[in-house]
């Protein structure tokens, strides 16, 4: 070996090493961040977490993260400092907007009201496909914030004239400590609570939010572990049983599946899905199926063929699910309320709008069947 | 239609400078290049008679032949080729004619027709036999490389930042290659390691095109975008085997012939490698691609090799089963079994792949899911069968804000569906423009195709439809993708927008889109938001921000309405999704202004010299993985930088050459898409003047400096500062002044010539001077050339231009060049 093939094998040698702390520069920019630096006045100890020999482990969803001092959770939105855990999303959404509740999409509570609308940075699940990854793959320092205690939170809601606020747009399980806070005083104020949520969740932190939450529209986005796994970083049980959960403790459940081509499509799987559902009590829950268009890191696949969402609606009706919309695909009927009874037309839908209503005190008013939501 | 002057004079030049070329090179006898010219001289004119006395006829006798047109544009198009050749004739008998107005006709003097014994073998005179298997590895190397670019642009997203990472890849490989060869010790066996080398040269890029298209979506989640790291490892994994051989191969024959004469003939080989890269980056552009798919190509290319593996064995038994084997296998396989259609089909599981088309502006392929259409260019779709309110927020976001549009304008976009909803308000005309004609084709076989007489359908660049067009617009669409390409960065810039509003009547609006942010916009996004709006901002007093699926940027110097649902109930347009039942008013105003209280009111804006938009666009994208924009940019330039630089003036001379090379040839290719617009065939002719100015550079330094010194070096090194400053003052001068057209093709044409002709000298100088072993002095000087190309390629793509403007990146050319010249001077005891 000469002089400048030792030097230059030195210099290879210098670069790979160079890439390992690189790798734990990268992971402090957007990984970890310093205790110090995190903790502001919009952090609040966290609930459901306990200490291990390994640092403190959040109990909140089947994450369950161990975190070391300074490290910060899977969700991006829960740290450990001193051995003690954190949210440091507390009081600080990145994104609010008035929608109409038909875009949650709820179809079967206080129809064509509005709703307040709330998201922190942060999400459990990490899906190839997420339509709000500017702030679900991102920590609340990373966003731009407004800053809205859960006070300000119910004040901005009765100012808007909305019924509901809804938890949305990222992940309000994620957000566990500002949900329950500003759900608890809207109750005090009379203003309805939405979750838009994948139901990724332990029980124990479900059964204490339950309480303040009226309605829920659930992501359930898939039948598979596997692909629970591949396309959202998740498992599919956790959130069966968090379905269950909100089904028996009588909070307005609506489940939304989207059907991504490539990925979710598998009549057989969704055949099973609905099986699944019917057999668990689920047949008077609307069920959603939603078309995929391109978007986030999934650009290389076809918007869903309206055709596969015809069918799989079929598929969830001949499983007895009673109430199963297309959603995404405008001018399509199956966005209608259909009577179970009689099958006539009770909630003519267009969009966010409803153009016919044969609703009286919650039944049909062609064959009185009651068809179950919230109404007013 | 104007006549083609220009473009036929152009490849005329080109042609006839290849075929010099490889008379010079000895690959072709000076007859047999006669021989061409004069036949080319004999059917143009043949073909100009013909029709000039068609056209006679037809106009003394008054007849009515309705293609008379077409045939009046032909005679005039082989009249300036015949012109031309009878030109380059015109000078070889110059001295005839000379001698005829001196002294009338004498005896033809024989020596001038043949100086030079050709039968005599010098040391630097090579046979064919010598030159076929350079000539082979340049030909499937450039074949190979463009093919590949364009397999591994439609599986990742195609953007600078890529495309730098894919050259870079292959010129750090094949560098490596290179070195690789001069490490080898053969032996006895040496020509059995060129036979295999090529046997396997041939089957690789058929197996590794199968390899990217059938990995993708094993390694890659299906249908997802790839992440800079992914791109990185995927592309250096597959591109191994073909870059190491093929560099591998370079200095093994380069040594075999300088062993073979006693002399050192890499300056040839790199030469003749070129000339090799010349054939093969022509016969692409102007003929393959056209009439044969992909793996039919990569076919070409394997029997070229086993052509020259059989030629290399003195056809032994063993290699010849072997090629007719493999000759056969892949026979069935790409003719019979339609490898391309089923190789292409594992990139879109779960749907039936209907069709697939490589057209010279990349691969479109149609699929059918259920009872959905869908078409994908490079990978995207781009246009789906009842996608209605894609279509419908293109169109009438724009055009429900003028009164009464009657003139319409679109760039681009799905056309079927956009001329469905354009014809709900009767407009009087229409002027569609998409710069790749075979998706029209597509669209209009595969998806509703219903025919409108007001639309007119035109086939070219935009940015050039513009210049030329009389008509004025009261509404014009642009539905190109986000600039992540210096290419579509053109339609972003403050130049662009005037070029537009100049063809808008009065209250005429504009609409663009951006990638879309519905309920946050991230910091990277509202970068580019800022800049495109403060870019708009110079021509036009209103701009309303509707959100949609897209961001769409409206643009007028009428005010402007965001109460679209309003507008469109007032209007009576019937429309599925664009109208108050699923555009909530509150949520369309909300969201707008919450968007506009985001952008940054600045001075900095994108232009055409300064393409700022498609760092910003990187920067978000990247965003995606959560990748800094910095860190693999800083690893790969670390790379090259350890590849490329040598502590010898020498190196960092061809380093630095290698460098402004690649740099130029971008910086150029730019500059072409802005003054021309992009003309596929030009880009495709200044790629082959490139090669060309490279193989005279390297063949002629010899001819031109007698006795290489390193005086002559570093004149060289002096003279290439030189060039690029003239090519800076042009780019200045262009800027500023509105050049002729034909000057500026002269610029463009003679810079791109001269930087290459340059760099080619430059090489052979330094191949001469490196005194160590011929297989160290090709293995480190070719290495050393192709990291310069790599750390060009990469860092003025997507560093110097964006950041400093192709005049700022010039001066940084510069400013390295000058650096190098100033260390020759100064170390010369090391040369």
């Amino acid at each position: 070996m000469d002089k400048r093939q030792f030097i230059r094998s030195g210099l290879m040698g210098m670069g790979c090493l160079m890439c390992i702390p690189a790798k734990k520069v990268l992971a402090g920019i957007y990984g970890n961040i310093s205790g110090s630096e995190a903790l502001s006045k919009y952090s609040r100890e966290a609930l459901f977490y306990t200490e291990t020999p390994r640092g403190v482990k959040c109990m909140i969803c089947p994450n369950e993260c161990t975190l070391k001092p300074g490290e910060l959770s899977d969700c991006r939105n829960r740290i450990n400092k001193d051995g003690k855990l954190y949210t440091i999303a507390y009081g600080n959404p990145c994104a609010i907007h008035v929608d109409p509740i038909e875009k949650k999409p709820m179809y079967h509570f206080l129809t064509t009201s509005r709703s307040f609308s709330i998201a922190t940075a942060g999400c459990n699940l990490a899906c190839l496909n997420c339509q709000n990854w500017t702030i679900s793959q991102a920590s609340p320092t990373e966003t731009r914030n407004y800053d809205l205690m859960p006070e300000a939170v119910v004040e901005q809601a009765i100012k808007n004239n909305c019924q509901t606020i809804a938890y949305t747009y990222s992940e309000p399980i994620t957000f566990f400590e500002y949900t329950c806070d500003s759900s608890r005083l809207a109750h005090q104020e009379g203003i309805r609570n939405i979750l838009v949520s994948a139901g990724y969740i332990n029980p124990e932190p479900q059964q204490h939010l339950i309480k303040h939450i009226d309605g829920a529209n659930i992501d359930l986005k898939s039948f598979s572990e596997s692909i629970y796994l591949k396309l959202n970083a998740g498992k599919l049980q956790p959130v069966l049983d968090s379905l269950r959960m909100f089904r028996e403790t009588g909070v307005w459940l609506e489940i939304t599946n989207l059907v991504i081509p490539s990925w979710t499509d598998d009549m057989e799987m969704i055949a099973r899905m609905c099986d699944w559902l019917f057999n668990n009590g689920f047949q008077n829950v609307p069920l959603h199926f939603s078309r995929f268009h391109p978007i986030y890191k999934l650009t290389q696949l076809p918007p869903t063929p309206v055709s596969t969402l015809v069918k799989a609606r079929e598929t969830a009706m001949n499983a007895g699910l009673k109430f199963v919309y297309i959603g995404n695909v405008p001018g399509n009927d199956a966005s209608n309320t259909f009577c179970p009874g009689c099958k006539e037309v009770i909630i003519e839908r267009r969009g966010y709008q409803i153009l016919k209503n044969d609703l009286a005190n919650g039944k049909c008013t062609h064959c009185g069947e009651t068809i179950p939501g919230v109404w007013d | 239609m104007p006549y083609a002057l220009i473009p036929i004079g152009i490849a005329i030049i080109l042609l006839y400078a290849l075929t010099y070329l490889l008379y010079r090179a000895d690959l072709l006898l000076k007859k047999t290049h006669r021989q061409i010219w004069n036949t080319g001289l004999v059917f143009t004119f043949f073909v100009t008679a013909s029709l000039g006395l068609l056209l006679a006829v037809q106009v003394n006798f008054k007849l009515e032949i309705p293609w008379i047109k077409d045939l009046l544009v032909w005679h005039v198009d082989f009249g300036i080729g015949m012109s031309l050749i009878a030109i380059f004739h015109f000078l070889w008998h110059w001295s005839y004619f000379r001698n005829l107005l001196k002294k009338g006709i004498g005896e033809p003097q024989q020596t001038l027709e043949y100086p030079f014994d050709h039968k005599q073998v010098v040391p630097s005179r090579l046979t064919f036999r010598d030159n076929m298997p350079l000539l082979a590895l340049g030909f499937t190397a450039l074949i190979s490389q463009v093919i590949f670019l364009r397999e591994f642009l439609s599986v990742f997203h195609g953007n600078e930042l890529v495309i730098g990472i894919i050259f870079a890849c292959w010129m750090l490989l094949t560098g490596a290659g290179a070195l690789l060869g001069r490490e080898f010790r053969a032996g006895k066996k040496k020509k059995d390691v060129n036979v295999m080398g090529f046997l396997v040269l041939g089957i690789l890029p058929l197996l590794t095109v199968f390899a990217i298209r059938s990995l993708k979506n094993l390694v890659f989640p299906v249908g997802s975008m790839a992440g800079i790291l992914g791109i990185l490892l995927f592309s250096a994994a597959l591109l191994l085997f073909f870059c190491l051989l093929s560099g591998f191969l370079f200095t093994r024959l380069t040594v075999g012939l300088s062993n073979k004469y006693r002399s050192n003939l890499l300056g040839k080989s790199y030469a003749i490698e070129s000339i090799g890269s010349i054939a093969g980056g022509l016969l692409f552009s102007f003929l393959l691609v056209y009439i044969l798919n992909t793996f039919q190509i990569l076919f070409l290319l394997l029997i070229i090799n086993l052509a020259v593996a059989i030629r290399l064995d003195q056809v032994k038994k063993r290699t010849f089963l072997l090629s007719g084997l493999l000759t056969t296998i892949f026979l069935v396989l790409v003719f019979i079994l339609n490898l391309d259609l089923h190789s292409r089909s594992l990139l879109f599981p779960h749907q039936k792949t209907i069709e697939t088309r490589d057209t010279p502006y990349g691969n479109l392929v149609v699929t059918e899911t259920g009872d959905q259409i869908t078409i994908y260019e490079n990978g995207t779709p781009v246009s789906v069968s009842a996608d209605i309110s894609a279509v419908e927020e293109d169109v009438h976001y724009a055009m429900i804000q003028h009164v009464h549009p009657d003139t319409v304008l679109v760039l681009s976009g799905d056309l079927p569906g956009i001329a469905v909803e354009l014809e709900k308000y009767h407009i009087q005309h229409a002027d569609y423009v998409e710069l790749n004609p075979w998706i029209t084709r597509v669209r209009a076989a595969y998806l509703v195709n219903p025919e409108f007489p007001w639309l007119n359908i035109l086939h070219m660049d935009g940015r050039k439809f513009l210049r030329e067009t009389t008509h004025a617009y009261d509404v014009a669409m642009v539905n190109l993708p986000a600039p992540g390409t210096a290419q579509v960065n053109r339609f972003y810039t403050t130049e662009f927008f005037q070029e537009l509003k100049n063809r808008l009547k009065p209250g005429g609006i504009i609409a663009i889109s951006l990638p879309g942010a519905e309920n946050y916009v991230s910091s990277e996004a509202g970068s580019l938001y800022s800049l495109v709006y403060n870019t708009l901002g110079k021509s036009f007093r209103h701009i309303l921000v509707v959100p949609g699926q897209k961001t769409y940027f409206l643009a007028s110097d009428v005010e402007l309405d965001i109460d679209i649902p309003g507008l469109i109930l007032r209007k009576g347009i019937e429309t599925i999704y664009v109208n108050p039942y699923y555009l909530d008013l509150f949520s369309l105003q909300e969201r707008s202004h919450q968007i506009e209280e985001l952008l940054i009111d600045g001075d900095i804006i994108n232009h055409d010299f300064r393409p700022r938009a498609y760092f910003l666009q990187l920067n978000y994208w990247l965003s995606y993985f959560n990748t800094n924009f910095w860190m693999p940019i800083i690893i790969l330039i670390f790379l090259i930088a350890l590849t490329g630089f040598r502590s010898g003036p020498l190196e960092t001379g061809i380093f630095t050459a290698g460098f402004t090379g690649t740099a130029v040839e971008l910086i150029i290719l730019i500059g072409l898409q802005v003054v021309f617009g992009y003309i596929y065939l030009y880009m495709a002719i200044i790629v082959t003047v490139f090669m060309s100015g490279l193989a005279a550079g390297t063949l002629l330094a010899e001819k031109i400096f007698g006795q290489m010194t390193y005086r002559h070096f570093r004149l060289i090194q002096a003279l290439l500062v030189v060039v690029v400053c003239l090519m800076a003052g042009s780019y200045l001068l262009i800027e500023k002044i509105q050049l002729p057209e034909f000057l500026l093709h002269s610029i463009f044409v003679s810079m791109t010539f001269l930087v290459s002709f340059v760099s080619g000298l430059l090489f052979a100088s330094a191949a001469v001077l490196r005194r160590t072993g011929i297989a160290s002095t090709t293995s480190r000087l070719y290495s050393t050339d192709l990291a310069g190309s790599a750390a060009g390629a990469l860092i003025t793509a997507i560093l110097l231009i964006p950041l400093l403007g192709i005049t700022g990146s010039l001066v940084i050319i510069i400013m390295l060049n000058m650096l190098a010249t100033v260390y020759s001077i100064f170390r010369k005891i090391a040369i």
